[in-house]
């Protein structure tokens, strides 16, 4: 047998099959996360919501200035 | 803090991410706490976590596949045993301590990936980044913080670890 890239991917996926299958389903983790981390995980949960409403303001700011000067 | 602003650009990446967050939290936490024995430092890890993954949103192609589970599951476990290594290097955990690896239960079956399932953390998690996740060399050197050179011998190491394990079950690589 020779470890090639083809077994080896063939068999990493196996395992990480096997990983997957032995962890709880998400239901069954019930532990509350403090109010710490979630405050950690705010910039990141919300950088895409305040990121999108910035993109489109320039967008629309754009299009007026363009509109006034046409 | 300066990670968050090169993240997430698309709109499409940020429902995945917050998909990520809500299906998989709880099962990171149970991980990291798993190693750690701590909640506090559960949380901790869970957040790194997020922020590394953040920063790796082409790895995730659907946020509900086993393969996105074990993925999430080998960051978490990286990042777990990397924080005990730092605390047994300071003499807050005994170096004899053997760290165990997250259960990868093969059954019955011998061969190559029972081989892979057996290699301890680093090693194991090298050859699936690689190998099931498709990590270029320097995507894992970034994930473990190695230079080129150090990579390479961990990449050497986990190979002729797996060979002398096939070994072992009699089969000849």
């Amino acid at each position: 047998m020779k470890l090639t890239d083809e077994e080896l991917s063939l068999a990493a996926r196996q395992v990480c099959c096997a990983i997957a299958g032995a962890l709880p389903d998400a239901g069954e983790c019930r532990h509350t996360f403090s109010p710490a981390f979630r405050r950690k995980m705010r910039p990141l949960l919300r950088r895409g919501g305040w990121h999108a409403a910035l993109r489109h303001a320039a967008a629309v700011l754009l299009a007026a200035l363009v509109g006034v000067s046409a | 803090m300066l990670v968050y602003l090169s993240v997430i650009d698309s709109a499409d990446d940020r429902a995945k991410f917050e998909q990520l967050y809500r299906q998989y939290r709880g099962v990171m936490g149970g991980i990291a706490y798993h190693f750690l024995g701590s909640w506090a430092d559960a949380e901790d890890i869970v957040h790194q976590a997020f922020v590394y993954i953040a920063g790796h949103m082409e790895k995730i192609s659907d946020p509900m596949c086993i393969k996105t589970k074990s993925y999430i599951a080998i960051i978490v476990e990286n990042k777990s045993i990397d924080l005990l290594r730092r605390r047994q290097r300071r003499g807050a955990v005994p170096l004899d301590e053997a760290i165990p690896s997250l259960a990868a239960p093969m059954g019955e079956e011998g061969g190559l990936a029972a081989a892979i399932a057996r290699l301890d953390g680093r090693q194991r998690e090298l050859i699936l980044l690689k190998y099931a996740y498709g990590y270029t060399n320097s995507e894992c050197a970034e994930f473990f913080g190695l230079s080129d050179s150090g990579l390479r011998s961990l990449d050497q190491r986990a190979k002729a670890k797996l060979r002398e394990l096939l070994r072992e079950e009699g089969i000849e690589v």
